[in-house]
């Protein structure tokens, strides 16, 4: 074809040298989207590649299933069970049995970040160690130490060893149910159920604030006294079966476990739905999402400079279209030569794109890997799909926003290109000169008023660059003041608490707690002591159900909580109402004075339930009275509550079935999964009181933990002397310390300033590429008319002066429409992203200095290489070319 | 160098290098233009002309010489200075009008008064826009577009605007207007009202007017021709000739 000839290929050589700032600054767009696109996409698909693989070489279950806490089940039954299930149904391939304790550490280490943690919580896992690598589920890849054990050996899970740098030999103090034991660390150890720690949906606590140990499966019901039992059923599937027949295997082998084991067992939990694997998938469906907004955003801009760009260059070189339609070159000729300027900007700047962007994916994948401390198995392949996908779709939007230009060139008749009229902008009255009624003329303002208003597509295409900038920018610094102000708040303001205690269960009133209360408040330094219960639970509303975790106080104005209310309407804490976080009333809808209807899973019932049982019966002196008076108590509370519950002294079942409460207030706290009550509440809820007789005067209100405050909270000497008291006593589980809570969240959120830098560089190039380009083509189509004022006499500071306040303007505006989206974009992903947390959104005035300021600086800086020209423009030439 | 000498140029010269070819656009020129002249610089393309327009106008500088406006040397002025002295001492009328296409005609004037500024009645220098506004008005009127001086340029014919062009040179009161071919984009016959209002309001205002052209019929109309040919210059004073009517190009 007659364009690639050698004189078009010269022609256009030369017309990118010519403006290679501008074509640099479009090409560098091109780049910009296109590499965004791949290095994100990449990276993600990677991080999914590296999970299937990390996945398939630890075997990771398939469906986990748990008998109910604090239940447990025979293994030698339930194997039976299982074995004769598999051989009807071939695609189930191997069960592994499992006992799963609470525990506590004492590690006496000090954090590579200056913390210090004692008695952190934990989890301690029994495992079948006999079992050969084949018939594992949920293997181990290991870091450090041989793949064997003895019995007084532990394995110890990777990321809380990292946390106190603990290496194969350290030893470390454990607790479980009470009791201390001191392990040998025996290797340091990945798990595919754990690559994030995090406890539970509603329990989120950073990596070196929850351990988990693994020691051998018998070794740990020797430790607990349940030898030959397990609560933790994981099961592998064959993978030739699809979701579907996965799911009705599951579903069909739990109704028959359950019949064979009396309902033993909570509903299963496919491996999608699996805490860390669910945790993983939302951070990178929240990657795929920024994936598609960022491209979308840099190559929108992208394509509008190139339009405008190659609209000008049609426009200037109407004599050279002229002179060739002359020469015979056909108006296909001419629509291919400017399309092709597109074109190549497109092809070479994916090529370029898809290159840095997959050397950048490889960053993006590690970088996540190394924050989120994953095993080694990381997987950095090239995706050609990923590839075809950003060169398909970077050559395409950048062709098509070049092919209207070049149909404009194609159909300039020879006539009209080579009349070489002068082209007249049309001039008129702005309508902002109309609605002020503005008519003296004024230099400084008329002309860049007028300017702003000649080319309405040309403002918008600039104001839009601006604002795609702005909203990333905005996006970032909300995401990290929102954050920032969020744990200042909570843990300044709000949670006024520096010791937290945690207990193995339930401690009652008059069951030791008092005594605990009592102890601790005499030791010195200590100002208050709040009991508190903490348990989880099931909210719905309008069919909106979330897990979550009731923290509840003795007082409904806690000494150590000051809530942060969010309407006049909200009060105290009442004995019968919830007061939800603001997140997590958002995610549901509700706010003051609605009613939700509440669930509590077994578990703490029956806990509570039992132990106040137990409780009776031991102050009815034991033995059969004291058995008969326990279960005549438990009959009447059936009897009396037979709407909510249901009893089954065989199935050792009791359940709740939903009950209504009242919202009384919404607290703003960074919690996402939190709900206040009272103790007396819950207690109530409970029954725990319909247990008392009533002849016997028993406080049994229930506590999980104590909230200490302390004189001297920043006198860490204080704290470890009221720590090693308080480790003294009996049935603790965790000691905690306030600011180490603080801390622990700000080094786990470091992955997030991360991403808000990575994301600050982003916008500021985008911001300034995109307002380099429009800045310089408005200059070149005005070069006449400005080197025009300048020969009239205007100064180059007043010239200056003209150029910028119209830029300042298009800033202005483009700041202004900008904000509204960036923090609605911020909210998203603030509400999406860390679901465990709410933050609402605030930008601190810090922010917006710097938005405001460093916009308006990158337009300043940005408009440098255009006013430089001008200046720098040879006046006798310029006021005689007609084509500007 | 008379009294009445405006314009003194003393062994101008000119090189500039076009493409990797060094130009001599003018040689070792000497000449005087006095107030209140009519001035026709012809001569064929690539003469020097425009040049020559450039160096007196101080947009340009020459490579060797100096030039003297009103008997100060603007040779060595720094391009502030420069813009200040086109600001004060210069009116340009150009080819192709070159006015800001987002101003209105009465803006376009204002523009150029806005400045320097009007002398008022008192005799004090005004920057308030109503004075300024008031004497575009009347220059507009003056060059018989009062009624069209809320239009833009884009409303407006080839010889509407540059009569435009005309009264916003002359506005703000310059002792020299620059016209470089100022009916080169014009038709014949609204060239030739072009000219007759130059001519007018050089007798009118005694500014010095210096036109480039390459036509050398426009000669005829001139006080004063400075011919530039290949060889050289020629320059010569004339009784102009009035009828531009029968003026043929």
């Amino acid at each position: 074809m007659n364009f690639l000839n050698r004189y078009w290929r010269r022609k256009m050589i030369g017309d990118i040298k010519h403006q290679k700032l501008l074509f640099f600054s479009i090409f560098f767009l091109c780049i910009f989207g296109v590499g965004s696109y791949v290095t994100l996409t990449m990276g993600y698909t990677n991080l999914y590649v590296s999970l299937d693989k990390i996945y398939e070489k630890t075997n990771f279950a398939d469906v986990e299933i748990n008998s109910h806490s604090d239940s447990w089940f025979n293994i030698s039954k339930v194997d039976l069970f299982t074995k004769n299930y598999s051989l009807n149904n071939p695609g189930f391939n191997l069960v592994n049995y499992r006992l799963l304790t609470k525990s506590g550490y004492n590690s006496s280490m000090v954090t590579q970040e200056n913390i210090r943690y004692q008695l952190t919580e934990g989890r301690a896992v029994g495992i079948n160690w006999s079992l050969s690598s084949n018939e594992r589920i949920n293997d181990f890849i290991f870091e450090e130490g041989p793949s064997q054990f003895d019995n007084n050996s532990i394995y110890l899970e990777a990321h809380y060893a990292h946390s106190y740098d603990l290496h194969v030999n350290d030893s470390i103090q454990t607790r479980i149910l009470g009791q201390k034991f001191n392990f040998t660390i025996r290797g340091i150890v990945y798990n595919p159920e754990s690559l994030l720690v995090i406890p539970s949906r509603h329990d989120f606590l950073p990596t070196n604030r929850f351990g988990i140990i693994y020691l051998p499966l018998k070794s740990l019901q020797q430790y607990t006294n349940l030898t030959g039992f397990a609560n933790n059923l994981i099961i592998e599937i064959s993978p030739h079966l699809s979701d579907m027949e996965k799911e009705s295997l599951i579903s069909e082998f739990y109704t028959q476990l359950n019949a064979y084991t009396n309902n033993s067992f909570a509903p299963p939990t496919f491996q999608q739905y699996q805490v860390s694997n669910w945790a993983i998938n939302m951070d990178l469906e929240e990657i795929q999402k920024i994936a598609i907004v960022l491209p979308i955003l840099i190559l929108g801009v992208a394509s509008i400079a190139i339009f405008i760009t190659l609209n000008r260059q049609v426009q200037s070189q109407r004599r050279i279209i002229g002179i060739a339609s002359s020469l015979g070159y056909s108006p296909l000729d001419i629509l291919v030569h400017y399309a092709s300027f597109a074109l190549i900007l497109g092809l070479v700047g994916s090529i370029v794109g898809i290159v840095l962007g997959a050397i950048l994916s490889g960053g993006i994948t590690w970088i996540y890997a190394y924050f989120m401390n994953f095993p080694t198995i990381i997987s950095i392949e090239v995706q050609f799909g990923v590839i075809f996908n950003g060169f398909v779709i970077g050559t395409l939007i950048t062709f098509l926003s070049g092919v209207i230009p070049a149909i404009r060139a194609n159909r300039l008749t020879p006539r009209e290109a080579l009349q070489g009229n002068i082209v007249i902008i049309k001039g008129k009255h702005s309508l902002f000169e109309k609605i002020f009624r503005i008519k003296s003329f004024r230099i400084r303002s008329t002309v860049p008023i007028r300017n702003f208003f000649r080319q309405k597509s040309r403002t918008i295409a600039t104001v839009i660059a601006i604002s795609a900038s702005v909203m990333i920018l905005v996006v970032s610094g909300a995401f990290n003041d929102s954050i920032n102000h969020g744990i200042s708040q909570q843990f300044t303001e709000t949670s006024q608490y520096h010791i937290s205690v945690n207990y193995e269960g339930f401690k009652f009133a008059d069951l030791g707690l008092k005594d605990d209360i009592n102890f601790i408040s005499q030791l010195p330094g200590v100002v208050s002591v709040d009991p508190v219960l903490e348990m989880p639970s099931v909210i719905n509303f309008n069919g909106k159900q979330r897990e979550v975790l009731i923290r509840a106080w003795n007082s409904s104005n806690p000494s150590t909580h000051t809530f942060q209310w969010t309407s006049d309407t909200d009060q105290l804490l009442s004995k019968d109402g919830l007061v939800l976080t603001t997140g997590l009333a958002r995610t549901l809808g509700v706010s003051t004075g609605a009613v939700i209807s509440y669930g509590y899973p077994r578990i703490p019932y029956l806990t509570s339930a039992l132990r106040a049982a137990e409780a009776i019966y031991n102050l009815w002196g034991g033995g059969e009275r004291g058995r008969n008076k326990t279960i005549e108590y438990l009959n009447e509370l059936i009897t009396q509550n037979q709407d909510t519950l249901s009893f089954s002294r065989e199935r050792e079942e009791i359940v709740y079935r939903n009950k209504s409460i009242t919202i009384t207030g919404v607290t703003e706290e960074i919690w996402g999964s939190i709900v206040y009550a009272t103790i007396p509440t819950l207690t109530k809820v409970l029954h725990i009181d319909d247990f008392k007789d009533s002849n016997i005067s028993i406080d049994l209100s229930p506590c999980s933990k104590l909230i200490l405050r302390i004189a001297e909270p920043n006198n860490l000497t204080l704290l470890e002397e009221i720590k090693s008291e308080i480790s003294s006593m009996n049935e603790i589980r965790s000691i905690t310390f306030g600011y180490d809570f603080q801390t622990s969240i700000n080094i786990t959120l470091t992955a997030f300033n991360v991403i808000v830098v990575i994301f600050i560089l982003f916008a500021c190039l985008l911001a300034g590429a995109s307002i380099f380009t429009t800045i310089h083509i408005n200059f070149q189509e005005r070069s006449r008319e400005s080197a025009t004022m300048i020969t009239l006499g205007l100064s180059d500071s007043e010239f200056l002066f003209i150029i910028s306040i119209e830029n300042f303007f298009q800033t202005l505006i483009g700041i202004i429409i900008g904000i509204l989206p960036g923090l609605w974009l911020a909210d998203w992903i603030l509400s999406n992203a860390l679901r465990l947390f709410y933050f609402s959104i605030k930008v601190s005035l810090q922010t917006w200095i710097i938005l405001w300021g460093g916009v308006l600086l990158i337009v300043l800086i940005s408009q440098i290489p255009a006013i430089i020209q001008g200046v720098k423009m040879d006046l006798a030439e310029v006021t005689k070319d007609i084509s500007n | 160098m008379s009294a009445l000498t405006l314009i003194n140029l003393e062994n101008v010269s000119k090189d500039y290098t076009m493409g990797e070819v060094e130009v001599n656009a003018l040689s070792d020129l000497s000449l005087e233009i006095e107030k209140g002249k009519f001035v026709v610089l012809i001569g064929p393309s690539g003469t020097g002309k425009s040049t020559l327009l450039n160096l007196i106008s101080a947009i340009d500088t020459p490579s060797n010489g100096r030039i003297l406006i009103e008997g100060v040397d603007i040779t060595f002025l720094t391009r502030k200075q420069r813009a200040q002295f086109r600001r004060h001492k210069i009116g340009f009328i150009f080819q192709f009008f070159n006015l800001i296409p987002t101003l209105t005609a009465v803006e376009n004037v204002e523009f150029g008064l806005a400045l320097v500024g009007v002398t008022d009645s008192s005799g004090n220098i005004s920057y308030s826009t109503k004075d300024i506004h008031s004497t575009a008005m009347d220059w507009l009127d003056k060059v018989g577009l009062a009624h069209r001086a809320r239009h833009f340029p884009s409303q407006m014919s080839g010889g509407e605007q540059q009569r435009v062009a005309i009264a916003r040179a002359l506005a703000k009161n310059p002792p020299i207007i620059i016209a470089d071919e100022p009916t080169g984009n014009l038709d014949f016959r609204t060239g030739i009202k072009i000219l007759k209002l130059m001519k007018e309001l050089n007798k009118e205002t005694q500014k010095t007017f210096v036109i480039a052209t390459h036509n050398s019929q426009l000669a005829k109309i001139a006080d004063f021709v400075i011919s530039l040919q290949m060889g050289g210059v020629e320059t010569y004073e004339q009784i102009p000739h009035d009828d531009l009517d029968n003026l043929i190009w």
